[in-house]
């Protein structure tokens, strides 16, 4: 038994997604995934018959109806859709303890189950990107009150609620405003959600209006993760050199004379100068703009 | 006026606790005291702090011993960075535990995982934007006392969760900096942040 620790490295290219949407029952979530570039939906929560567009679907009863899902069986699809992650984590809950009864007591997993629950629901999510995938997970929203605030959560059966949490690279809220269905990714007060492609509050549009809409948000994320992995890339070259350079500057001078590729590496690359500056004694002279040695308490 | 993220965030939770008062956040910032737990959190950060890449079984720091389960975790190079960001009259500072590049990693030390709680807080959206980076990711390790010795605990593998600057971050930052230096204009006008303290 050990821990492994690594040096974590260069980002890597993003090419699949999980994205989590979520919201009240009859918002349209389904009726959304479905506008996802060819997908194919498990439905946990026998409900896909009420979505607008319906497309290609699996009645889900049990979690060996998806156990043993191969790439053959997905390889007409681009997107893969739990409908809902919730029910699916149910369904998989069930499983465990029918395969091992000592993983639940009362018809609830142990500390055990919930383990093995949250390592083969990482394992079945990876399966499916690791066959090219996309996924999207659907969950239903419950609204608790927090004093005067109402919060928005993902209505999941307890801690299994993390591993959706965790999976999710995207997660966006449906909502109903004026009418209008909306798909919103930041987090705000009262409610979840991230939002990696930095999009603004979306207008959804009827599935006959724009039959995939949902595959161009996922697109339009994917290229935007993209973006700041190459800019993460850079930041992390420009810190790596600052820091190999900080790291021989051993007085005033040298650390003044990096001032300007710290201030190029931006908040992060001050910061790390600065840190270096402190080691040295030094402290920052607002008036002449630049590092000097500390002068002693009189 | 100079403030730490973790009292702007201990601020938000106050604000959503009808029972407490002024009085309350005010002791609860000026004469904290940590728990044992948060005691063993703090040395759990500092065993990471020191760690090199490799295999350990046990890492230990300020006199806690932490035994691990099989995990692994990729950490960065850059550890334990202070920054400070500019928020009208307030300056508002944070030390992260990790930095590479735009990715910012912070080491969490919990008895059970609840992402709620870090999603919703502020922490991460202030060092977000003091930073200057665009992803946030918390490293969760849950700690388990040990039944046999004391000062001992059972490390289980880390929850990775991460989370992504947004449209209107630093806007949410500024509201909230705004509301907390108005609250401590009035009830600290006088306190200076320990910044050593965890």
């Amino acid at each position: 038994m050990a821990l492994r620790i690594t040096r974590a490295s260069d980002p890597i290219v993003v090419e699949r997604l999980s994205i989590c949407i979520y919201g009240q029952p009859g918002a349209g979530k389904t009726s959304l995934a479905f506008t996802a570039e060819r997908p194919l939906l498990l439905d946990f929560d026998q409900g896909a018959h009420r979505a607008t567009g319906r497309k290609d679907t699996v009645q889900v009863r049990q979690w060996s109806d998806v156990a043993g899902i191969g790439e053959s069986d997905v390889a007409d699809f681009d997107t893969i859709i739990l409908d809902t992650a919730g029910r699916a984590l149910d369904c998989l809950s069930s499983d465990i303890m029918r395969r091992n009864p000592k993983a639940g007591r009362g018809g609830a997993l142990t500390l055990q189950g919930y383990g093995t629950l949250k390592t083969e629901f990482s394992a079945f999510l990876k399966l499916l990107k690791g066959f090219g995938k996309d996924v999207v997970l659907i969950a239903h929203m419950d609204e608790q009150r927090n004093g005067d605030e109402m919060i928005e959560r993902l209505d999941v059966q307890g801690g299994s609620k993390g591993e959706i949490y965790k999976a999710a690279d995207a997660m966006g809220r449906v909502f109903v405003k004026g009418g209008a269905r909306q798909l919103d990714f930041s987090p705000r007060e009262g409610s979840f959600g991230k939002n990696p492609g930095q999009l603004d509050v979306l207008d959804i549009p009827h599935p006959d209006r724009d039959p995939g809409f949902l595959g161009a948000v996922i697109q339009s994320i994917k290229d935007k993760l993209n973006e700041l992995t190459a800019e993460q890339a850079e930041a992390q070259d420009r810190l790596g050199k600052l820091r190999e350079a900080l790291a021989d500057a051993e007085d005033a001078e040298a650390v003044n004379s990096l001032l300007p590729q710290a201030k190029d590496a931006g908040n992060s690359g001050k910061a790390l100068l600065h840190a270096r500056a402190l080691e040295l004694g030094l402290s920052f002279d607002k008036d002449a703009r630049e590092y000097a040695p500390t002068k002693a308490a009189a | 006026m100079l403030a730490r993220v973790s009292s702007i965030e201990t601020f938000r939770r106050w604000r959503l606790d009808e029972e407490l008062g002024a009085a309350d956040l005010v002791a609860r910032l000026v004469d904290f005291q940590p728990t044992e737990r948060m005691l063993a959190g703090t040395a759990f950060h500092r065993a990471l702090e020191l760690a090199i890449p490799g295999s350990y079984d046990r890492l230990e720091a300020n006199g806690y011993t932490f035994l691990f389960g099989d995990g692994e975790i990729a950490l960065p190079d850059v550890r334990e960075l202070r920054a400070y960001g500019s928020y009208g009259p307030l300056v508002v500072t944070g030390q992260v535990d990790g930095l590479l590049g735009k990715r910012i990693d912070d080491h969490k030390s919990t008895q059970s995982f609840r992402p709620e709680g870090y999603l919703e807080g502020c922490q991460w959206r202030f060092y977000l934007d003091i930073f200057g980076a665009d992803v946030f990711r918390w490293n969760v390790f849950e700690l388990v006392p040990s039944r046999d010795e004391d000062k001992t605990y059972m490390v289980k593998s880390p929850h990775i969760l991460e989370q992504y600057r947004y449209p209107g971050l630093h806007d949410d930052c500024m509201d909230l900096a705004r509301d907390f230096h108005e609250f401590a204009s009035l009830h600290l006008p006088n306190h200076t942040p320990n910044l050593e303290a965890a």
